[in-house]
């Protein structure tokens, strides 16, 4: 008997003296009702064809194993290196345990600007993981991204067409953290990072970035209100997030280091290994680099066997009430 | 049951009208239970339920038809959720009811073990209630969970656990 039997009995149990209200006939009356031209087929509206100008040669590069141009939370950034690929730091949308926010994902693109390019894969690239999503709506394209480095540098985001409206579905605070990942991917490229008086690095965001339409700024985007919009600082992005592991991933058997950024209480962070079904089968603890702030965690699992994997990774419920907590999950399959 | 007799060879495309016919009579009964395991409330999951039978009526051409019954599940868990938020939303802009003023359809759910059920149920996060129901009551896989919302399966096993757990904890502290 399967463990959880006990529910699926429950389940049924529960709602076996329900007795639906509403009839067929209701039903069809409402159906009757509409207006006949919303029941007609249309063929769709020719999509605006978005045309990603990739031109091999000038590339960007962005190093991302001797640090020297990561952020301190780990984010990449560009710096032009001709002729090798770019890895860029894309954002998308994915679930927290209190609404949407950003997860960040490391794409390897052909391109000679980074800001554009970073850009038009945060609103129409295809995420690495499932769980994440863009809600930029297919009819909008990002025509290019130019950075006005003036005395008050700004970021302008070039559209298609207007984007004023929420797309139908999408809640406000979608289309906000929407908004954020566009601009955060353009605005990773530009961050900068300096040492306090103590030696630390701080990372600053890039420029706030505005969006038009040929030469008319565009003050409301995604029902979002601006003219000036940000990346949402590390506010807006997920408390947890692994980076080194991408959804799907084969790795070797063996051990397995995985890495990523946590913001949480007191830098605690869990994970848990799954084989099949939803069985943990290891689990174990580590802090990140600091407390509360989005900061670098590192943990190993030893001795993986070949076999296909969930890793879940999620802070800790303070509450102890079973509040839901922040997490990343990602398919590992071992060989 | 999750799928639908296609007339007959030539014809590849059910009329939308004897469609709905079979998906009500095929589906009805099972998909306000849904509702109300998302909801606790049967007279808005019926609100929801009869808004997805129109809308696959009035898109009947534009979706997968063999998928019908999917589409239609998929339909009533976001709409839940959709009416949950509002429910939420118009809750914190309303005034105080008056004493304690019991749900119009408090007898139809007044059986004791199923309101303890729902309300355990009610105490967990939105995502984790979903996944729970596909799992157990509509008995979907991972896979089908996992595309029914748009979430990756590792994210389905992840709240499938967490969730039974703070299922079972709900349900001993809701009969202590």
């Amino acid at each position: 008997m399967n463990d959880n039997d006990d529910l699926r009995q429950l389940f049924h149990d529960a709602i076996s003296e329900v007795r639906p209200r509403g009839t067929y006939d209701e039903i069809r009356s409402r159906t009757d009702k509409l207006d006949p031209i919303a029941r007609r087929w249309f063929l769709p509206a020719i999509a605006a064809a978005v045309v990603l100008g990739f031109v091999i040669g000038g590339a960007v590069w962005l190093n991302r194993d001797d640090g020297s141009t990561a952020t301190p939370s780990g984010q990449h950034r560009g710096v032009v290196k001709p002729g090798l690929k770019s890895d860029l730091a894309i954002f998308y949308v994915g679930e927290g345990a209190h609404g949407p926010v950003l997860f960040y994902e490391t794409h390897s693109l052909e391109s000679d600007d980074a800001d554009d390019t970073a850009a038009q894969e945060a609103a129409s690239g295809a995420a690495n993981d499932p769980d994440h999503v863009s809600y930029w709506p297919k009819s909008v394209a990002i025509t290019s991204v130019k950075l006005q480095n003036d005395a008050d540098p700004t970021i302008r985001i070039y559209l298609s067409r207007s984007a004023a409206g929420r797309p139908a579905g999408v809640t406000p605070a979608e289309a906000e953290r929407q908004v954020q990942a566009i601009v955060r991917s353009a605005q990773v490229i530009h961050a900068t990072t300096t040492k306090d008086d103590q030696g630390s690095f701080v990372q600053h965001d890039g420029p706030p970035a505005e969006f038009y339409v040929g030469d008319q700024r565009q003050d409301t985007v995604l029902g979002v209100t601006g003219p000036r919009f940000t990346g949402g600082g590390d506010a807006a992005q997920a408390p947890v997030q692994v980076t080194s592991v991408v959804n799907g991933e084969t790795v070797q058997a063996g051990d397995l280091v995985v890495k990523g950024l946590a913001a949480t209480f007191e830098g605690n962070v869990v994970w848990e290994l799954m084989l099949g079904g939803d069985a943990i089968l290891d689990s174990g603890t580590t802090t990140a680099a600091e407390c509360c702030v989005l900061s670098p965690y590192e943990f190993t699992i030893n001795n993986l066997r070949p076999g296909t994997y969930t890793l879940v990774v999620h802070d800790t419920d303070e509450s102890g009430t079973g509040k839901p907590v922040n997490q990343d999950t990602k398919e590992i399959v071992v060989e | 049951v999750n799928s639908i007799a296609v007339a007959s060879p030539e014809e590849s495309v059910i009329d939308a009208d004897a469609a709905l016919a079979d998906l009500y009579a095929g589906h009805y009964t099972r998909l306000v239970r849904l509702a109300v395991l998302l909801l606790r409330d049967q007279a808005l999951a019926e609100d929801v339920v009869q808004d997805a039978f129109v809308a696959v009526h009035q898109r009947w051409r534009r979706i997968d038809q063999g998928t019908a019954p999917a589409y239609l599940a998929k339909s009533v868990v976001n709409r839940s959720r959709s009416a949950l938020r509002h429910r939420g939303v118009v809750a914190r802009h309303r005034p105080e009811p008056p004493g304690d003023a019991a749900p119009a359809d408090a007898p139809a759910l007044a059986n004791a073990q199923r309101g303890v059920v729902l309300e355990a149920l009610g105490t967990l996060p939105t995502r984790q209630r979903e996944v729970l129901v596909m799992r157990y009551y509509l008995d979907y896989s991972e896979r089908a969970i996992a595309h029914a919302l748009g979430i990756s399966q590792g994210a389905v096993k992840s709240h499938a656990s967490r969730g039974a757990a703070s299922l079972r904890q709900a349900l001993a502290e809701e009969t202590r």
